[in-house]
């Protein structure tokens, strides 16, 4: 676009102490969040789904429409916001936490309005010190200001926000063992049904939402369901924080609309290859998210139905380039061995599979590997896939599946070749 | 009543159950380690996976789906074979190659279940990839835990958290690292310990006084009831050889469910140790063997001898039978027949009763009413009926004449004469527990040496009175 008026997420980005109070309110900051509170609760739900706002999380759900799911019983009702970014390739929500809670708590108060909710979890990894800081002292501000508290904004409506911290689990960022998490329990998913929206943090009426997601609303609601679809797709409208690390130039985050190209993203934003290297593979959307051969780049968008027709997501929108001199072998290891550190633990293909997978990447990169070690680690992927109380299962599979899909010759030849692990798995040293 | 079909066979099942229960009630076997039809649903062992339509192109946990209208469900097909197989194979991955010396073995559901729904060869590079984990540490005084044979079902987190009431047993760590255990330094002490090792599917959870003792395969199981309390928890004896090496529980929906106390199953030592198999008689240089015919001649005689001052203290957890011979003991003799209920003990919601005795309630209704408590003197002549590990003689009571027990008991050693009775292993009977449920058991094991039932002994003492009076 020739102008950045799609700069939705990230318009305060790069003014100084943009995380501050003052400066949110300077550029209309809480407008949108006064307007909300004079509609109607339902009304605040269906512009958000007429906005056509997907679940910026990974899973694409309308977010409109989840919070239309909630009861309308008298139980009291949450909103947990999932901060947790666990996503191996993701730091999205992170950069919208640290330059601008401001977007994240006005948000929060918008949806919390649509669904008659008074409390509201933010669920950060505990990882991310620098964005809890900046959220709590962001928080304090709006108690001081009236914006949060028993009379938001001037009105009848009570709205209280905490910050939890998470401990180090991928896995809680799974909605139902994040509501365990906050509930002083081991990270555990729980099996559905119920959904959260019946019984979910303290068995009452929930909703769990990705930063993002939230951080959006504002927005919507301040300029209406058409202006958002002016960007994007049909199907995929509105902005996207684009993740983009590994072989280009300038690895960043980055607000773009849907169905931006690829190789634009790659060539036009982020500066193009690294070092002018040759592109080999990318990962479009997180690591549990198949990964795309260097020829399937070529055509496609990043929006979620492209992605989906491609054989892949557009999950988290973290885009992990690949060069070629690219090990597909030692990078599956890596990936592997995540999974295999983060599984809950609790059901059995999870528990036993992602260990096991990890355990033969392992010997094949340490130049032990079989040929059949291949389609046992495909057997096993498919003795996991869909099988499982949550999707980590599947996420683990995704990497598997796809690597050894689409780089077969490649596993063959280091099987065949390799008596040891390759002392140059990467094109440049990490950080050069 | 919602209608369903399960592998084409139309059932009509009740509202609100859920799959897996529909299909057990009606004969239709489900495998599944986690489920337990007497605690919390938990869902994680995968197993009990089946194809349901109209549902998620995924296949759903039968323990966690409730059944609806209309359903159609696949219980044997592709899919869910493969599905089952592969649970399998995830389990005996890491899952030790104990079974030589694991008890579990002969009632191993992971041995049942390999054989009916895996039968595939090991796919694992080497044993050495199998996960350690800590084996045979002993996390109570009555359990050991073998973390490796552990396949996480939780069941005994659930046992201790809804049925004992404790948080004892908790999950730690994360992936194939998983185990459950105790707080650092803690155990497992309630008085239902050993429920573990049954609600355990495999061999992680055994008990330590059964371990190594006896393969399973060799066991008789007899079913019975146990008699140290007032509740009567349904029991099997396991046996061989006229020795009884475990009880275990019975279920019983009214009455245990499917649990039994620590103190009630290894109460099974009291059926082998110790027990009195010949008459004895103390004529004044300590106890001798007789026969049963000299020892009752002379019981007789006593009995005769003893006239108003006869009195007949009897155990309450005689049977009804034992009870009603006892009756009309006492209306041959005009004896004082009383019951000896002995001090109550603890008692908690669970399954424990205070009163220490299997038959208190339909003795007295029989009309045995009197108890032990109004004073004996001097004069009294006692004949003691005692039964497996019932309530020892208060203190204060005059030496016992004639003492019938199955055990070698202080009230035993005191008296004049002693007979051999069978204990509640050995005979047929029936009790009446604190609910006013009638509970009948049968003979498990045969009487020890010379020993005969109470019912017999009692005719016989009647008969030799009788004809000592002549």
């Amino acid at each position: 676009m020739a102008n950045d008026d799609y700069k939705i997420l990230s318009r305060n980005w790069g003014k100084p102490d943009s995380h501050k109070l003052e400066t949110y309110l300077q550029s209309g900051g809480y407008e949108a969040a006064k307007k909300a509170l004079t509609m109607e609760p339902q009304a605040v739900a269906q512009t958000v789904l007429d906005a056509g706002l997907r679940g910026r999380g990974g899973a694409g759900f309308p977010t409109g429409r989840k919070w239309l799911f909630m009861p309308k019983d008298d139980r009291p009702r949450y909103l947990c916001v999932n901060a947790d970014e666990g996503e191996p390739g993701t730091f999205k929500d992170r950069d919208i936490m640290r330059y601008d809670p401001h977007m994240l708590i006005e948000g929060i108060l918008i949806a919390c309005w649509a669904m008659q909710a008074h409390t509201s979890y933010i669920y950060v990894r505990g990882e991310f010190t620098e964005p809890q800081r900046r959220l709590e002292a962001a928080i304090e501000e709006a108690y001081a200001k009236g914006i949060l508290g028993n009379r938001s904004l001037g009105t009848d409506f009570r709205l209280d926000v905490h910050v939890h911290s998470g401990a180090g689990a991928y896995v809680c960022g799974e909605e139902t063992a994040l509501i365990n998490s906050i509930e002083g329990k081991k990270g555990q998913p729980r099996i559905r049904p119920p959904f959260p929206p019946q019984r979910g943090v303290f068995d009452m009426p929930t909703t769990v939402n990705n930063v993002e997601s939230i951080a959006s609303t504002p927005y919507i609601i301040a300029n209406g369901p058409e202006a958002y679809r002016k960007f994007g797709t049909e199907k995929s409208p509105g902005t996207k924080l684009f993740c983009v690390s590994g072989h280009v130039n300038k690895p960043q985050v980055i607000e773009l609309p849907l169905g931006v190209p690829l190789m634009e993203l790659i060539d036009k934003h982020c500066g193009g290859m690294l070092k002018g290297m040759k592109l080999k593979a990318v990962i479009p959307g997180g690591s549990s998210t198949p990964v795309l051969t260097a020829a399937e780049c070529q055509k496609v968008t990043l929006d979620y139905e492209a992605l989906a027709a491609a054989g892949s997501m557009l999950g988290s929108g973290a885009v992990i380039v690949m060069a070629e001199g690219t090990c597909m072998v030692t990078t599956l290891h890596v990936l592997t061995h995540f999974y295999a550190h983060e599984s809950c633990g609790q059901c059995t293909p999870c528990r036993e599979g992602t260990g096991w997978m990890a355990q033969i990447t392992g010997r094949i990169v340490k130049g032990k590997g079989k040929i059949e070690d291949l389609d046992l680690l495909l057997s096993l992927a498919n003795g996991m896939f869909g099988r499982t109380i949550c999707p980590l299962a599947d996420a683990a599979v995704g990497p598997v599946s796809s690597f050894i899909g689409k780089f077969r010759q490649e596993f063959e030849d280091y099987i065949r070749t390799q008596k040891g692990p390759k002392e140059k798995p990467y094109p440049v040293k990490w950080m050069s | 009543m919602p209608k369903i079909k399960i592998n084409g066979r139309e059932l009509e099942v009740a509202e609100g159950i859920t799959i897996l229960e529909a299909a057990l009630s009606n004969g239709i076997y489900i495998p599944h380690f986690c489920y337990h039809p007497h605690l919390p649903i938990s869902g994680n062992c995968r197993m009990c996976l089946v194809d349901v339509k109209p549902g998620p192109p995924k296949l759903s946990i039968s323990c966690a789906t409730t059944v609806a209208e209309g359903m159609e469900i696949e219980t044997e097909n592709e899919k869910v074979r493969a599905a089952r197989a592969a649970v399998m194979e995830f389990i005996l991955k890491n899952h030790p190659l104990d079974c030589p010396i694991c008890d579990q073995a002969g009632e191993c559901v992971l041995h049942e279940y390999y054989m009916k729904y895996d039968l595939k060869p090991s796919r694992l590079f080497s044993p050495e990839d199998k996960v350690k984990k800590q084996k045979r540490r002993r996390l109570g005084k009555h359990v050991v835990l073998d973390s490796e044979r552990c396949i996480l079902c939780t069941r005994c987190i659930r046992f201790v958290r809804n049925v004992s009431g404790d948080e004892s047993l908790a999950m730690v760590k994360r992936s194939d690292k998983m185990e459950i255990t105790t707080f650092p330094g803690k155990t497992v002490d309630n008085p239902y310990s050993l429920c573990l090792t049954d609600a355990c599917p495999v061999g992680a959870w055994t008990s330590a006084d059964f371990r190594f003792k006896q393969r399973v395969w060799f066991l008789q199981p007899s079913a019975s009831i146990c008699p140290h309390c007032s509740r009567g928890c349904n029991i099997w004896i396991d046996h061989r050889r006229e020795e009884a090496f475990r009880i275990r529980p019975r279920v019983n929906e009214q009455v245990n469910k499917a649990w039994a106390c620590d103190e009630g199953r290894l109460n099974y030592h009291l059926i082998n140790d110790d027990r009195l198999t010949l008459p004895l008689i103390n004529s004044g240089g300590g106890q001798k063997e007789i026969s049963w015919k000299d020892a009752l001649k002379t019981a007789g005689a006593m009995i005769a001898e003893a006239g108003e001052n006869l009195s007949v203290i009897v155990s309450a957890s005689l049977s009804l039978e034992e009870g009603k011979a006892l009756l009309s003991l006492q209306e041959s003799l005009g004896a004082k027949v009383m019951l000896n209920t002995g001090e109550p003990g603890w008692e908690d919601n669970i399954l424990r009763q205070s009163d220490r005795n299997a038959n208190t309630k339909g003795l007295t209704d029989l009309g045995i009413a009197e108890s032990l408590d109004n004073g004996l003197d001097d004069s009294a002549v006692l004949v003691v009926f005692e039964t497996l590990g019932s309530a020892p003689l208060p203190e204060g009571i005059p030496a016992p004449a004639i003492v019938i027990s199955p055990s070698v008991t202080p009230a035993v050693k005191a008296a004049k004469v002693a007979l051999p009775a069978a204990s509640y292993a050995e005979t047929a009977g029936t009790v009446v527990n604190f609910m006013g449920l009638s509970q009948s058991y049968s003979s498990a094991l045969k009487p020890k040496g010379q020993a005969l039932s109470h019912a017999e002994i009692i005719a016989k003492l009647s008969a030799a009175a009788q004809k000592a009076g002549e």
